[in-house]
Protein backbone atom coordinates (compact mmCIF):
# COMPACT_ATOMS: atom_id res chain seq x y z
CA UNK A 1 0.00 0.00 0.00
CA UNK A 2 1.45 3.33 -0.88
CA UNK A 3 0.06 6.76 -0.52
CA UNK A 4 -1.40 6.99 -3.96
CA UNK A 5 -3.08 3.71 -3.02
CA UNK A 6 -4.29 5.40 0.36
CA UNK A 7 -5.60 8.34 -1.06
CA UNK A 8 -8.03 6.50 -3.55
CA UNK A 9 -9.04 4.54 -0.27
CA UNK A 10 -9.60 6.97 2.52
CA UNK A 11 -13.07 8.40 2.09
CA UNK A 12 -14.19 4.67 1.77
CA UNK A 13 -12.23 4.10 4.89
CA UNK A 14 -13.62 7.38 7.10
CA UNK A 15 -17.38 6.23 5.68
CA UNK A 16 -16.98 2.88 6.82
CA UNK A 17 -17.77 1.60 3.39
CA UNK A 18 -17.70 -1.97 2.89
CA UNK A 19 -14.39 -3.16 1.79
CA UNK A 20 -12.50 -6.37 1.53
CA UNK A 21 -10.81 -7.01 5.21
CA UNK A 22 -7.34 -7.44 3.53
CA UNK A 23 -7.63 -3.72 1.94
CA UNK A 24 -8.35 -2.17 4.68
CA UNK A 25 -5.95 -3.79 7.13
CA UNK A 26 -3.56 -2.85 4.71
CA UNK A 27 -4.60 0.73 4.30
CA UNK A 28 -4.79 1.02 8.29
CA UNK A 29 -1.55 -0.23 8.71
CA UNK A 30 0.24 2.21 5.95
CA UNK A 31 -2.00 5.21 7.99
CA UNK A 32 -0.06 4.16 11.33
CA UNK A 33 3.49 3.86 9.12
CA UNK A 34 2.81 7.78 7.29
CA UNK A 35 2.13 11.10 9.13
CA UNK A 36 0.39 12.62 6.33
CA UNK A 37 -1.77 9.43 5.41
CA UNK A 38 -2.67 9.37 9.04
CA UNK A 39 -3.81 13.08 8.84
CA UNK A 40 -5.78 12.87 5.81
CA UNK A 41 -7.40 9.93 7.50
CA UNK A 42 -8.79 12.02 10.65
CA UNK A 43 -9.70 15.18 8.47
CA UNK A 44 -11.96 12.45 6.36
CA UNK A 45 -13.24 11.05 9.92
CA UNK A 46 -13.81 14.36 10.86
CA UNK A 47 -15.67 15.65 8.05
CA UNK A 48 -17.59 12.35 7.45
CA UNK A 49 -18.78 13.24 11.58
CA UNK A 50 -19.72 16.70 10.59
CA UNK A 51 -21.92 15.36 7.69
CA UNK A 52 -23.17 12.77 10.20
CA UNK A 53 -24.24 15.70 12.60
CA UNK A 54 -25.57 17.91 9.86
CA UNK A 55 -27.63 14.47 8.79
CA UNK A 56 -28.97 14.05 11.82
CA UNK A 57 -29.71 17.59 12.43
CA UNK A 58 -31.69 17.87 9.19
CA UNK A 59 -33.29 14.01 9.82
CA UNK A 60 -36.56 15.23 11.51
CA UNK A 61 -37.13 18.28 9.02
CA UNK A 62 -40.24 17.71 6.99
CA UNK A 63 -42.35 19.69 4.65
CA UNK A 64 -45.24 22.39 6.98
CA UNK A 65 -48.24 20.14 7.88
CA UNK A 66 -50.56 22.43 5.28
CA UNK A 67 -48.85 21.31 2.19
CA UNK A 68 -50.46 18.05 2.60
CA UNK A 69 -53.77 19.68 2.93
CA UNK A 70 -52.87 22.09 0.00
CA UNK A 71 -51.77 18.75 -2.26
CA UNK A 72 -54.94 17.01 -1.04
CA UNK A 73 -57.26 19.56 -2.34
CA UNK A 74 -55.50 20.14 -5.56
CA UNK A 75 -56.14 16.09 -6.04
CA UNK A 76 -59.31 16.58 -4.82
CA UNK A 77 -59.65 19.32 -8.00
CA UNK A 78 -58.02 17.04 -10.35
CA UNK A 79 -59.80 13.62 -9.66
CA UNK A 80 -63.36 15.41 -9.52
CA UNK A 81 -62.56 17.41 -12.89
CA UNK A 82 -61.33 14.32 -14.21
CA UNK A 83 -64.65 12.77 -14.47
CA UNK A 84 -66.28 15.55 -15.17
CA UNK A 85 -63.88 15.85 -18.00
CA UNK A 86 -64.31 12.04 -18.35
CA UNK A 87 -68.30 12.29 -18.71
CA UNK A 88 -68.39 15.05 -20.78
CA UNK A 89 -66.39 13.38 -23.05
CA UNK A 90 -68.48 10.74 -22.75
CA UNK A 91 -71.77 12.94 -23.64
CA UNK A 92 -70.19 14.41 -26.41
CA UNK A 93 -68.80 11.33 -28.13
CA UNK A 94 -72.31 9.83 -27.65
CA UNK A 95 -73.63 13.06 -29.15
CA UNK A 96 -71.09 12.81 -32.13
CA UNK A 97 -72.71 9.09 -32.66
CA UNK A 98 -76.48 10.60 -32.43
CA UNK A 99 -75.36 13.12 -35.09
CA UNK A 100 -73.94 10.64 -37.52
CA UNK A 101 -76.88 8.47 -36.46
CA UNK A 102 -79.33 11.76 -37.36
CA UNK A 103 -77.36 12.13 -40.27
CA UNK A 104 -77.25 8.88 -41.87
CA UNK A 105 -80.88 8.56 -41.20
CA UNK A 106 -81.14 11.54 -43.55
CA UNK A 107 -79.03 10.28 -45.85
CA UNK A 108 -81.08 7.27 -46.43
CA UNK A 109 -84.23 8.81 -46.45
CA UNK A 110 -82.74 11.48 -48.87
CA UNK A 111 -81.92 9.01 -51.23
CA UNK A 112 -85.12 6.68 -51.13
CA UNK A 113 -87.27 9.76 -51.83
CA UNK A 114 -84.66 10.77 -54.52
CA UNK A 115 -85.43 7.42 -56.10
CA UNK A 116 -89.28 7.64 -55.53
CA UNK A 117 -88.89 10.67 -57.65
CA UNK A 118 -87.14 9.88 -60.25
CA UNK A 119 -89.69 6.40 -60.55
CA UNK A 120 -92.91 8.97 -60.47
CA UNK A 121 -90.99 11.68 -63.31
CA UNK A 122 -92.05 9.40 -66.07
CA UNK A 123 -95.50 8.36 -65.00
CA UNK A 124 -95.81 12.02 -64.67
CA UNK A 125 -94.53 12.54 -68.34
CA UNK A 126 -96.98 9.85 -69.49
CA UNK A 127 -99.33 11.78 -68.04
CA UNK A 128 -98.77 14.87 -69.53
CA UNK A 129 -99.14 13.20 -73.02
CA UNK A 130 -102.68 12.00 -72.57
CA UNK A 131 -105.36 14.13 -73.77
CA UNK A 132 -106.87 14.42 -70.64
CA UNK A 133 -104.81 15.79 -68.92
CA UNK A 134 -105.27 19.39 -68.15
CA UNK A 135 -102.80 22.64 -68.45
CA UNK A 136 -100.32 21.70 -65.92
CA UNK A 137 -100.15 25.30 -64.80
CA UNK A 138 -103.77 27.36 -64.81
CA UNK A 139 -104.46 29.81 -66.87
CA UNK A 140 -106.20 32.06 -65.08
CA UNK A 141 -107.40 35.70 -66.25
CA UNK A 142 -105.40 38.49 -65.70
CA UNK A 143 -106.41 40.85 -63.01
CA UNK A 144 -107.99 43.68 -64.50
CA UNK A 145 -106.94 46.16 -61.92
CA UNK A 146 -103.58 45.53 -63.38
CA UNK A 147 -102.32 44.70 -60.11
CA UNK A 148 -99.12 42.56 -59.79
CA UNK A 149 -99.21 39.85 -57.06
CA UNK A 150 -96.84 36.85 -56.94
CA UNK A 151 -98.37 33.40 -57.94
CA UNK A 152 -96.70 30.61 -55.81
CA UNK A 153 -95.78 27.99 -57.79
CA UNK A 154 -98.42 25.07 -58.68
CA UNK A 155 -97.65 21.91 -56.53
CA UNK A 156 -96.91 18.77 -58.99
CA UNK A 157 -99.55 15.71 -57.81
CA UNK A 158 -102.21 16.71 -55.90
CA UNK A 159 -104.13 19.66 -57.17
CA UNK A 160 -103.64 17.87 -60.59
CA UNK A 161 -105.38 14.32 -59.55
CA UNK A 162 -108.42 16.24 -58.33
CA UNK A 163 -108.08 18.33 -61.58
CA UNK A 164 -108.26 15.16 -63.42
CA UNK A 165 -111.04 13.26 -61.56
CA UNK A 166 -113.33 16.13 -62.73
CA UNK A 167 -113.39 18.07 -59.80
CA UNK A 168 -113.39 21.67 -59.20
CA UNK A 169 -109.99 22.99 -59.79
CA UNK A 170 -108.80 24.32 -56.56
CA UNK A 171 -108.23 27.75 -55.66
CA UNK A 172 -105.56 29.51 -56.52
CA UNK A 173 -103.88 32.48 -55.37
CA UNK A 174 -104.41 35.98 -57.17
CA UNK A 175 -102.33 35.39 -60.26
CA UNK A 176 -99.67 37.58 -61.45
CA UNK A 177 -100.40 39.50 -64.14
CA UNK A 178 -98.02 39.37 -67.72
CA UNK A 179 -97.92 42.58 -68.87
CA UNK A 180 -97.26 40.89 -72.40
CA UNK A 181 -99.90 38.52 -72.14
CA UNK A 182 -103.45 38.53 -70.75
CA UNK A 183 -102.55 35.13 -69.00
CA UNK A 184 -100.09 34.00 -67.19
CA UNK A 185 -98.46 30.39 -66.71
CA UNK A 186 -96.63 29.07 -63.90
CA UNK A 187 -93.81 27.99 -64.08
CA UNK A 188 -92.86 28.99 -67.09
CA UNK A 189 -90.37 25.86 -67.16
CA UNK A 190 -92.94 23.86 -68.02
CA UNK A 191 -93.36 25.24 -71.43
CA UNK A 192 -89.87 25.40 -72.38
CA UNK A 193 -90.26 23.30 -75.18
CA UNK A 194 -92.25 26.11 -76.96
CA UNK A 195 -91.29 29.12 -74.75
CA UNK A 196 -87.75 29.22 -74.52
CA UNK A 197 -86.51 32.19 -76.61
CA UNK A 198 -89.58 32.61 -77.64
CA UNK A 199 -92.10 35.67 -78.43
CA UNK A 200 -95.74 34.77 -77.62
CA UNK A 201 -98.95 36.79 -78.48
CA UNK A 202 -101.67 36.56 -76.00
CA UNK A 203 -103.88 33.92 -76.50
CA UNK A 204 -106.84 34.55 -78.56
CA UNK A 205 -110.25 32.72 -78.65
CA UNK A 206 -111.24 30.40 -81.28
CA UNK A 207 -114.91 30.84 -82.03
CA UNK A 208 -115.90 33.70 -79.79
CA UNK A 209 -116.03 33.64 -75.77
CA UNK A 210 -113.70 34.28 -73.40
CA UNK A 211 -110.71 32.58 -73.19
CA UNK A 212 -109.80 32.87 -69.45
CA UNK A 213 -113.53 32.08 -68.55
CA UNK A 214 -113.62 28.78 -70.18
CA UNK A 215 -109.93 28.38 -69.40
CA UNK A 216 -111.12 28.07 -65.68
CA UNK A 217 -113.61 25.78 -66.56
CA UNK A 218 -112.61 23.44 -68.23
CA UNK A 219 -108.70 23.25 -67.94
CA UNK A 220 -106.97 22.17 -71.39
CA UNK A 221 -104.24 21.39 -73.25
CA UNK A 222 -101.62 23.39 -75.56
CA UNK A 223 -100.57 22.15 -78.47
CA UNK A 224 -97.76 23.47 -80.92
CA UNK A 225 -99.22 23.59 -84.39
CA UNK A 226 -97.81 25.07 -87.45
CA UNK A 227 -99.93 27.62 -89.79
CA UNK A 228 -99.62 29.64 -92.88
CA UNK A 229 -98.51 33.26 -92.29
CA UNK A 230 -101.64 33.88 -94.17
CA UNK A 231 -103.52 32.68 -90.98
CA UNK A 232 -102.21 36.17 -89.10
CA UNK A 233 -104.48 38.27 -91.34
CA UNK A 234 -107.46 36.40 -89.83
CA UNK A 235 -106.53 37.51 -86.18
CA UNK A 236 -105.79 41.35 -87.76
CA UNK A 237 -101.91 40.85 -87.75
CA UNK A 238 -100.02 42.12 -90.25
CA UNK A 239 -98.24 39.84 -92.43
CA UNK A 240 -95.27 40.50 -95.07
CA UNK A 241 -96.59 39.70 -98.51
CA UNK A 242 -93.21 38.31 -99.67
CA UNK A 243 -93.36 35.56 -96.93
CA UNK A 244 -96.50 34.75 -97.72
CA UNK A 245 -96.44 30.91 -98.23
CA UNK A 246 -94.33 30.60 -95.49
CA UNK A 247 -95.57 28.75 -91.88
CA UNK A 248 -95.76 30.30 -88.33
CA UNK A 249 -95.71 28.66 -85.45
CA UNK A 250 -98.49 28.76 -82.87
CA UNK A 251 -99.73 27.23 -79.99
CA UNK A 252 -103.21 26.12 -79.94
CA UNK A 253 -105.43 25.65 -76.70
CA UNK A 254 -107.54 22.65 -76.11
CA UNK A 255 -110.52 22.12 -74.06
CA UNK A 256 -110.97 19.05 -72.42
CA UNK A 257 -113.94 18.27 -74.99
CA UNK A 258 -111.16 18.19 -77.33
CA UNK A 259 -112.10 21.91 -79.31
CA UNK A 260 -109.74 24.27 -80.30
CA UNK A 261 -110.60 27.52 -77.68
CA UNK A 262 -107.64 29.84 -78.17
CA UNK A 263 -104.70 30.44 -80.45
CA UNK A 264 -101.54 32.28 -79.96
CA UNK A 265 -99.13 32.79 -82.46
CA UNK A 266 -95.02 32.43 -81.55
CA UNK A 267 -91.76 33.58 -83.03
CA UNK B 1 -56.91 3.87 5.51
CA UNK B 2 -55.28 2.23 8.24
CA UNK B 3 -53.62 -0.86 6.26
CA UNK B 4 -52.63 1.47 3.85
CA UNK B 5 -49.46 1.55 5.25
CA UNK B 6 -48.67 -1.80 4.47
CA UNK B 7 -48.75 -1.10 0.91
CA UNK B 8 -45.39 -0.71 -1.14
CA UNK B 9 -44.77 2.51 -2.94
CA UNK B 10 -45.83 1.02 -6.23
CA UNK B 11 -49.30 -0.08 -4.74
CA UNK B 12 -49.91 3.23 -3.38
CA UNK B 13 -49.27 4.85 -6.56
CA UNK B 14 -51.30 3.01 -8.75
CA UNK B 15 -53.79 3.40 -5.92
CA UNK B 16 -53.50 7.22 -6.35
CA UNK B 17 -53.93 7.36 -10.47
CA UNK B 18 -57.02 5.62 -9.77
CA UNK B 19 -57.90 8.37 -7.40
CA UNK B 20 -57.76 7.10 -3.70
CA UNK B 21 -56.59 10.04 -2.27
CA UNK B 22 -55.51 8.21 0.71
CA UNK B 23 -53.19 6.55 -0.87
CA UNK B 24 -51.85 9.95 -2.12
CA UNK B 25 -52.17 11.11 1.75
CA UNK B 26 -50.07 7.35 2.66
CA UNK B 27 -47.37 7.90 -0.09
CA UNK B 28 -47.21 11.55 0.80
CA UNK B 29 -46.11 11.26 4.29
CA UNK B 30 -43.98 8.36 3.52
CA UNK B 31 -41.69 10.04 0.89
CA UNK B 32 -42.23 13.58 1.47
CA UNK B 33 -39.15 14.26 4.25
CA UNK B 34 -36.69 12.79 2.13
CA UNK B 35 -37.66 15.04 -1.18
CA UNK B 36 -38.14 17.73 1.08
CA UNK B 37 -35.01 17.41 3.01
CA UNK B 38 -32.64 16.53 -0.12
CA UNK B 39 -34.81 20.10 -1.65
CA UNK B 40 -33.31 21.86 1.60
CA UNK B 41 -29.99 20.81 1.95
CA UNK B 42 -29.99 21.37 -2.16
CA UNK B 43 -30.76 24.85 -1.79
CA UNK B 44 -30.61 26.06 1.67
CA UNK B 45 -33.88 27.86 1.42
CA UNK B 46 -36.82 26.91 3.39
CA UNK B 47 -38.89 28.58 0.23
CA UNK B 48 -37.47 26.68 -1.84
CA UNK B 49 -37.52 23.34 -0.59
CA UNK B 50 -41.28 23.32 0.11
CA UNK B 51 -42.30 24.78 -3.58
CA UNK B 52 -40.12 21.64 -4.68
CA UNK B 53 -42.07 19.60 -2.66
CA UNK B 54 -44.83 20.28 -3.98
CA UNK B 55 -43.66 20.36 -7.23
CA UNK B 56 -42.40 16.64 -7.16
CA UNK B 57 -46.08 15.57 -5.77
CA UNK B 58 -48.26 17.80 -8.02
CA UNK B 59 -46.02 16.02 -10.72
CA UNK B 60 -46.41 12.76 -9.24
CA UNK B 61 -50.62 13.40 -9.48
CA UNK B 62 -49.97 14.38 -13.00
CA UNK B 63 -47.59 12.32 -14.53
CA UNK B 64 -47.55 9.53 -12.40
CA UNK B 65 -47.93 6.75 -14.69
CA UNK B 66 -44.66 7.59 -16.71
CA UNK B 67 -42.85 5.82 -13.43
CA UNK B 68 -41.19 2.72 -14.45
CA UNK B 69 -41.02 -0.14 -11.62
CA UNK B 70 -38.19 -1.44 -13.78
CA UNK B 71 -35.79 1.17 -13.72
CA UNK B 72 -35.57 1.71 -10.04
CA UNK B 73 -37.44 2.48 -6.63
CA UNK B 74 -40.26 5.48 -6.38
CA UNK B 75 -38.34 6.71 -3.74
CA UNK B 76 -35.51 7.10 -6.24
CA UNK B 77 -37.67 8.56 -8.79
CA UNK B 78 -38.71 10.84 -6.69
CA UNK B 79 -35.29 12.33 -5.90
CA UNK B 80 -34.55 12.79 -9.58
CA UNK B 81 -37.45 14.71 -9.73
CA UNK B 82 -36.56 16.89 -7.24
CA UNK B 83 -33.36 17.11 -8.57
CA UNK B 84 -34.66 18.72 -11.82
CA UNK B 85 -36.92 21.20 -9.71
CA UNK B 86 -34.39 22.42 -7.60
CA UNK B 87 -31.31 23.37 -10.14
CA UNK B 88 -34.43 24.37 -12.27
CA UNK B 89 -34.66 26.69 -9.18
CA UNK B 90 -31.36 27.36 -8.49
CA UNK B 91 -30.79 28.15 -12.21
CA UNK B 92 -33.34 30.67 -12.17
CA UNK B 93 -32.44 32.25 -8.60
CA UNK B 94 -28.96 32.77 -9.98
CA UNK B 95 -30.23 34.92 -12.74
CA UNK B 96 -32.67 36.86 -10.64
CA UNK B 97 -29.83 37.71 -7.26
CA UNK B 98 -27.74 40.72 -7.90
CA UNK B 99 -24.32 40.02 -8.83
CA UNK B 100 -22.10 39.75 -5.75
CA UNK B 101 -24.37 38.25 -3.54
CA UNK B 102 -23.01 34.54 -3.81
CA UNK B 103 -19.83 35.22 -3.14
CA UNK B 104 -20.08 37.62 -0.17
CA UNK B 105 -22.45 35.13 1.87
CA UNK B 106 -20.77 31.80 0.72
CA UNK B 107 -17.34 32.92 0.62
CA UNK B 108 -16.85 35.45 3.73
CA UNK B 109 -19.66 33.88 5.59
CA UNK B 110 -17.86 30.58 5.56
CA UNK B 111 -14.67 31.74 5.51
CA UNK B 112 -15.04 33.62 9.24
CA UNK B 113 -16.69 31.07 10.77
CA UNK B 114 -13.51 28.97 9.62
CA UNK B 115 -11.26 31.50 10.94
CA UNK B 116 -12.67 31.79 14.02
CA UNK B 117 -13.34 28.09 14.89
CA UNK B 118 -11.13 25.35 13.46
CA UNK B 119 -13.52 22.14 13.24
CA UNK B 120 -11.99 20.64 15.84
CA UNK B 121 -12.98 23.47 18.20
CA UNK B 122 -16.54 23.89 16.94
CA UNK B 123 -19.31 23.40 18.78
CA UNK B 124 -21.95 20.63 17.53
CA UNK B 125 -24.39 23.50 16.42
CA UNK B 126 -21.50 25.40 15.00
CA UNK B 127 -20.12 22.36 13.33
CA UNK B 128 -23.19 21.84 11.56
CA UNK B 129 -23.71 25.18 10.41
CA UNK B 130 -20.03 25.36 9.38
CA UNK B 131 -20.50 22.09 7.54
CA UNK B 132 -23.81 23.39 5.54
CA UNK B 133 -22.49 26.13 4.40
CA UNK B 134 -19.12 24.00 3.23
CA UNK B 135 -21.76 22.13 1.59
CA UNK B 136 -24.03 24.87 -0.03
CA UNK B 137 -20.88 26.33 -1.28
CA UNK B 138 -19.60 23.14 -3.27
CA UNK B 139 -20.65 23.67 -6.92
CA UNK B 140 -24.33 21.68 -7.71
CA UNK B 141 -23.06 18.56 -8.94
CA UNK B 142 -20.76 17.62 -6.15
CA UNK B 143 -23.33 19.31 -4.00
CA UNK B 144 -25.57 16.56 -5.27
CA UNK B 145 -23.29 13.70 -4.44
CA UNK B 146 -22.89 14.43 -1.08
CA UNK B 147 -26.59 15.59 -0.49
CA UNK B 148 -27.28 12.05 -1.44
CA UNK B 149 -24.31 9.89 -0.46
CA UNK B 150 -23.62 11.52 2.75
CA UNK B 151 -26.99 13.05 4.10
CA UNK B 152 -29.74 11.00 2.34
CA UNK B 153 -27.43 7.82 2.92
CA UNK B 154 -28.24 6.95 -0.39
CA UNK B 155 -26.38 4.00 -1.97
CA UNK B 156 -23.74 4.67 -5.09
CA UNK B 157 -26.09 2.97 -7.11
CA UNK B 158 -29.59 4.41 -5.96
CA UNK B 159 -27.86 7.53 -6.61
CA UNK B 160 -26.19 6.74 -10.23
CA UNK B 161 -29.75 6.00 -10.73
CA UNK B 162 -31.07 9.44 -9.48
CA UNK B 163 -28.75 11.64 -11.16
CA UNK B 164 -28.19 9.24 -14.45
CA UNK B 165 -24.66 8.81 -14.70
CA UNK B 166 -22.61 5.58 -13.84
CA UNK B 167 -21.18 5.20 -10.27
CA UNK B 168 -17.83 5.63 -10.79
CA UNK B 169 -18.69 8.84 -11.53
CA UNK B 170 -20.83 9.33 -8.12
CA UNK B 171 -17.51 7.65 -6.91
CA UNK B 172 -15.10 9.95 -8.21
CA UNK B 173 -17.53 12.94 -7.78
CA UNK B 174 -17.95 12.12 -4.32
CA UNK B 175 -14.35 11.76 -3.73
CA UNK B 176 -13.91 15.30 -5.16
CA UNK B 177 -17.00 17.02 -3.37
CA UNK B 178 -15.10 15.57 -0.17
CA UNK B 179 -11.77 16.95 -1.02
CA UNK B 180 -13.43 20.39 -1.89
CA UNK B 181 -15.09 20.39 1.35
CA UNK B 182 -12.08 19.91 3.58
CA UNK B 183 -10.49 22.82 1.67
CA UNK B 184 -13.18 25.26 2.57
CA UNK B 185 -13.63 23.66 6.24
CA UNK B 186 -10.08 23.70 7.18
CA UNK B 187 -8.36 27.08 8.37
CA UNK B 188 -6.19 29.01 6.38
CA UNK B 189 -3.20 28.25 8.66
CA UNK B 190 -4.11 24.32 8.45
CA UNK B 191 -3.86 24.87 4.83
CA UNK B 192 -0.57 26.22 4.13
CA UNK B 193 -0.16 23.15 6.58
CA UNK B 194 -2.13 21.06 4.17
CA UNK B 195 -0.06 22.20 1.57
CA UNK B 196 3.50 21.50 3.26
CA UNK B 197 1.93 18.27 4.52
CA UNK B 198 1.30 17.34 1.21
CA UNK B 199 4.79 18.42 -0.31
CA UNK B 200 5.94 15.97 2.25
CA UNK B 201 3.72 13.69 1.54
CA UNK B 202 4.81 13.15 -2.07
CA UNK B 203 8.09 11.65 -0.80
CA UNK B 204 5.83 9.62 1.65
CA UNK B 205 5.37 5.79 -0.56
CA UNK B 206 5.88 4.19 2.85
Amino acid sequence: MNCQRFEQLVSELARGQMMEAEVRSEALAHSENCEHCLARLRDEEKLTRGLQLLAAEMETLEAPAEMELKLREAYRTRHVAAPVAANSSGNSARSRYWLVAVAAMLLVALTVAGMWWRSEAPQQTVAEKSPLKPVETPIVPADPSGSQESVSPTQPGSQDVQYRAGNEPPKRPTPKVNKRNSVTRKPEAQLANHATNEIATDFMPLGGGDVNAVVLQDGGQIIRVRLRRSELLRFGFPVNMERYNENVKADVLVGVDGLARAIRFVQ
Amino acid sequence: MTLKNQFSDNELLRLMLAGDEDALAELYRRRQPAVYRFALQMSGSKSIAEDVTQEVFLFLMREGHVFDPERGALSAFLLGVARNYVLRRLRVDQLLSPLGDDGEEDGAGLQASIDLCPLDDLTRAETIETVRRAVLSLPPKYREVVVLCELQDVSYVETADILGCAIGTVRSRLHRARALLLTKLRPAESVADADSASVKSARCFA
